[in-house]
């Protein structure tokens, strides 16, 4: 969820505000401090109390459904209902309309705006300057005084949370126009930036062209300057959804479109421009033409009438809140409580609540008023099975404590790799590739788990450290397949530098010594077999597949000379991966009688073709031995002085053993004879005296 | 009489005197052997009276058996004193390190997840994984994040080319794992995760372990006492929590929770961890959305479940007082071999 909160994800923007400006309209008898955490435990975050002169600046981290509260006015009205403290409303707002003069405007995408009022003020004189309280107002909310019709239409914005837009009247020809945007229309907007538009676009056009990216920002040719005298106000609303795709196809965020996206009040419209229009004419003089409402009623959001079951209400979280006291927690939240009996309630929302669509809305209201933290904590009941616990998994964790005592390094690495060392590693297999990389270095999904081994060694390499043993367990992704591995990359001197062994680089059987003890863990290491192969990153005489019943699952090796050079590792650098399901399968060991009677050894001193291998050799001794053999021993292994040219010398020691008698002598030279028989027969093996 | 005394006493004296094996030996031959003076004293038995014979024959034997025991306590000694001579001379210096490899380690992140996998295991939670590349439909639709929400809009997703995505959370288990099992149901899902931001407190890849419980009758109270007592058990320290009401599009109510801050617990003002407020923010929760219920087909009014979340990686910088987050993902080996 993100839940965890990590980034930006909860969607929470930082607002700020004055805290002064704040207690004009609502004024507890509560500290900075406990103002800012009765908001913050009521689910309106104040990330930051910032002091500024004789006030604070309250930085807000609003969620994304409380778009509400991103004014002045939503603050005070959700402070109110934390605190009970009254709230006061701006005074009423007298007749100010003194010329005739109004401009039409036809809405022609009614569901993406139902509401469009505007008002043309002439005679403004917009070279003044800004009142400082108001231009300081703007500043502790971050916003730069510009001229004071744009001051004002900001202020309001930040006070009822209605984004407004002044035209230059002198710039629009004929009446206005909601429309959608024609395809191939451009329009130059504030920021000087060109937006190429299409139909999906909302515009605030004249009878010639498009003025405005509606409710995300105003074009440049058709703003309000210093030399404005005649300007056109608007105060609209402004379907959510659109707002959100419009600014994300073009990715223009403003404050306008921050509101608009969220929700902005559909019945705020005509009371915000009248403020408006009062500080313009107080501050910049002009007439007034009348507040014009065009209207499509039926687009307009309606406030929801929600059920409520107080019962289920308490169930949900918890609690055995009285319906008294739910309804002092629903009328301080404006809501309407209308009761069918106690355990049906219909609850009308305010208009600005469309945040709130269902009963559990409603439940989250309240408990939020009632206070998360004076909801008891309840132990959870048992589980009423108990867990299964599978006798043949092979815990995770048993294998990473393998390598970990094994004397492996865990590494996490980034599932995403370069390209290049992903071609260098895997060239057979196509990466999938991300099509938004934060870099080229994190560009591809990688395929196996080498890439990110590799460049933990290289940083380590680069360090002074030669000798690395790491591993990772993690997946792997190839078109249509995503599985996890364990994987590892060891190099350098086998053992850390000591007094009481000799230095010597760890070899080919030192990392299939760890990975067959690793596939002992499984109770089935006879089903894996390690088969010589080749990869094109691996060195070709020293690359095994590992597998299983026909399944290839895993590969160990040197890495490759060409691919050591290319990447800048040390030559001697082995590395293996494995399909972790393969190996967290284990067989329930089940119990053998163990012999009472001694066991029989007999060693073999065999000279054999260099290219057999010992695979092949035990599979004849054992075939041929049969059941009393116990176990086979290679305990030498020779070529060179000595030994003829292509052939090598293999010491084996037999152990056998019956389970209802002692052997004797003559049984085992029977077994003996037969095996060398068979040896010499197959692979024209010479016993060695 | 006082022969077999003086006998007696004189072999003992050698006996003691006899500083190997082999002179003790030669000793033993001289008193006790064929040719021995006890030896030749029974043969004058017959020259005895009857009488007297058994008293004098008892006497020597006596002595012989005292000899023999002296001759064995003596040879026993030497034994032990040539062993210890030995010994002394195999002496070690047992402060030298072992032979062999050194032990490796497991990455913290790794160590963390198992250390919250088994407190939730203990109250019936399995574990269960889920793909990394995900569809858009379970990242998002099936948790009740729409297309145009705001909430999708911010997340930083990273897309492949075929419109899948990176999960940009563990949640969409959430929806496969209701489809699939039947109810009540206690899951606990940890996994790597993706978003596309990159800078000091930001990786493109992080941990989380996303948990969901689904019953008849699961209210916000239950998980309230499950979280508290999960940081608890974590921290291992008797740690203040509060809960905040918060906003996630797939569950109602949210909420999230604070916990008393590990580092200075509320008593410096100037603390980098918890920025001075004394409280640091480690996940987010709340009780299913019905919409998420009723996409995975299960019944909202008969079940109700909570579901949270928690930052694997903050909580391991936390629990190790590793202050980069940045370092978990280099791998230095002077990092990894802390842990």
């Amino acid at each position: 969820m993100t839940f965890a909160f990590y980034g930006n994800f909860d969607g929470s923007i930082a607002m700020r505000i004055s805290e002064k400006w704040l207690r004009e309209w609502v004024d507890p008898s509560l500290t900075s401090q406990e103002l800012a955490e009765s908001l913050t435990m009521a689910g309106l975050e104040i990330e930051k109390l910032e002091p500024a002169d004789d006030d604070h600046i309250l930085e807000i981290g609003l969620t994304p459904n409380r778009g509400d509260c991103a004014s002045v006015m939503g603050m005070a009205r959700e402070l109110a209902a934390i605190t009970g403290s009254p709230l006061h409303d701006l005074p009423p707002i007298d007749a100010l309309q003194s010329i005739d003069e109004r401009l039409t405007a036809d809405l022609l995408a009614t569901e993406k705006c139902a509401r469009y009022v505007g008002c043309v003020i002439r005679g403004v004189d917009n070279t003044r300057t800004t009142p400082r309280w108001l231009q300081q107002r703007l500043e502790k909310s971050g916003i730069a005084s510009l001229t004071p019709i744009v001051d004002i239409t900001n202020y309001v914005m930040l006070e009822l949370g209605q984004p407004l837009h002044a035209f230059d009247l002198s710039c629009l020809h004929g009446g206005i126009q909601v429309r959608s945007a024609k395809p191939d229309e451009t329009l130059e907007l504030l920021d000087n930036t060109v937006v190429n538009l299409s139909e999906d676009d909302l515009v605030i056009a004249d009878h010639e062209k498009a003025l405005a990216l509606a409710g995300i920002m105003g074009g440049l040719n058709s703003a309000v300057s210093e030399n404005t005298q005649d300007a056109f106000l608007e105060s609209a609303f402004f379907e959510p959804v659109n707002i959100a795709l419009t600014s994300r196809r073009h990715t223009v965020s403003t404050d306008s479109s921050y509101r608009f996206e969220r929700g902005v009040d559909p019945m705020l419209q005509k009371s915000a421009i009248k403020r408006a229009i009062q500080l313009i004419v107080e501050i910049c003089g002009g007439e007034v033409g009348p507040v014009n409402e065009t209207l499509d009623e039926k687009q307009l959001p309606s406030a929801a009438v929600i059920k409520l079951r107080p019962r289920r209400l308490n169930k949900v979280i918890g609690t055995t809140i009285e319906p008294e006291l739910l309804h002092t927690i629903f009328t301080r939240l404006n809501l309407t409580v209308d009761k069918q009996g106690d355990e049906h309630w219909l609850v009308q929302c305010p208009s600005y609540r469309f945040d709130l669509k269902i009963e559990e809305d409603l439940i989250e209201e309240a408990a939020r008023l009632y206070g998360y933290n004076h909801i008891p904590a309840q132990q959870l009941s048992a589980s009423d099975h108990l867990p299964l616990v599978d006798q043949h998994k092979v815990d995770h964790y048993a294998i990473l404590s393998f390598f970990k005592a094994l004397g492996y390094q865990e590494v996490i690495t980034y599932s995403f790799v370069a390209e290049k060392i992903q071609t260098i590693l895997n060239p057979q297999h196509q990466a999938i590739a991300l099509s938004n990389p934060v870099s080229n270095e994190m560009a591809v999904m990688r395929t196996n788990l080498w890439s990110g081994l590799i460049n933990a060694a290289l940083h380590n390499l680069n360090r002074q450290v030669s000798r690395l043993r790491l591993f990772e367990l993690g997946s792997c992704f190839h078109i249509g397949d995503e599985r996890q591995y364990i994987g590892g990359l060891v190099t350098g001197p086998v053992y850390p530098e000591q007094w009481g062994s000799d230095r010597r680089s760890v070899d080919f059987f030192d990392v299939k010594g760890d990975i067959q003890q690793l596939l002992a863990i499984t109770h089935r290491s006879v089903e894996f077999t390690f088969e010589k192969s080749d990869h094109p990153a691996l060195h070709p005489q020293r690359c095994a597949l590992i597998r299983c019943h026909n399944r290839t699952v895993g590969i160990l090796g040197a890495i490759h000379p060409y691919a050591a050079a290319q990447l800048e590792l040390p030559t001697e650098t082995y590395l293996f991966e494995l399909q972790l399901n393969e190996i967290t399968t284990a067989n329930k060991p089940v119990f053998e009688p163990i012999s009472r009677f001694p066991s029989i050894r007999r060693d073999l001193s065999l000279l054999v073709d260099q290219h057999l291998t010992v695979d092949e050799l035990i599979s004849t001794i054992k075939a041929t031995a049969g059941d009393l053999l116990e176990d086979v021993v290679i305990f030498d292994l020779y070529q060179g002085k000595g030994v003829q040219a292509g052939k090598k010398s293999i010491a084996l020691g037999l152990i056998l053993q019956d389970f209802s008698r002692t052997l004797t002598d003559e049984d085992v030279e029977k077994i003996l004879t037969a095996v060398i028989a068979a040896l010499k027969r197959q692979y024209q093996a010479e016993l060695r005296i | 009489m006082r022969a077999i005394d003086q006998i007696v006493a004189e072999a003992q004296g050698a006996i003691q005197q006899a500083n190997d094996v082999p002179a003790l030996l030669r000793v033993k031959a001289q008193f006790l052997g064929k040719k021995s003076q006890l030896t030749d004293l029974l043969s004058q038995l017959s020259t005895m009276l009857p009488a007297e014979r058994p008293q004098f024959g008892q006497a020597i034997n006596h002595a012989k058996k005292q000899l023999q025991q002296a001759v064995k306590a003596r040879e026993q000694d030497l034994k032990k004193q040539h062993l210890n001579q030995k010994l002394a001379a195999e002496s070690i210096d047992v402060s030298l390190p072992g032979r062999g490899r050194a032990m490796g380690s497991l990455h913290p992140i790794t160590s963390v997840r198992h250390r919250v996998e088994s407190i939730f295991q203990h109250i019936g939670f399995t574990v269960v994984e889920g793909p990394e590349i995900e569809t858009e439909e379970y990242n998002f639709n099936a948790l009740n994040i729409p297309d145009h929400h705001p909430a999708r809009q911010m997340q930083d997703t990273f897309y492949l080319q075929d419109g899948r995505v990176l999960r940009t959370h563990t949640s969409p288990v959430q929806a496969r794992t209701l489809e699939k099992h039947s109810l009540p149901l206690r899951i606990i899902v940890p996994g790597r995760t993706y978003r596309h931001d990159f800078d000091v407190t930001h990786t493109p890849m992080f941990h989380q372990v996303e948990g969901l419980l689904v019953d008849e009758s699961v209210n916000f109270a239950q998980l309230k006492g499950v979280l508290i007592e999960f940081a608890q058990r974590f921290f291992q320290q008797n740690l203040a929590t509060r809960f905040r009401p918060s906003y996630f599009p797939f569950t109602e109510p949210s909420a999230e929770m604070d916990i008393e801050c590990v580092i200075c617990h509320g008593e410096d003002p100037q603390c980098r961890v918890c920025k001075g407020t004394g409280w640091l923010e480690v996940l987010g929760c709340g009780m299913v959305h019905p919409n998420v219920l009723r996409y995975a087909n299960v019944d909202s009014e008969q079940y109700t479940g909570f579901a949270f979340g928690i930052g694997l990686d903050r909580m391991a910088m936390l629990f190790y007082g590793i202050k980069d987050l940045r370092m978990m993902f280099e791998n230095d080996i002077r990092f990894l071999r802390q842990f």
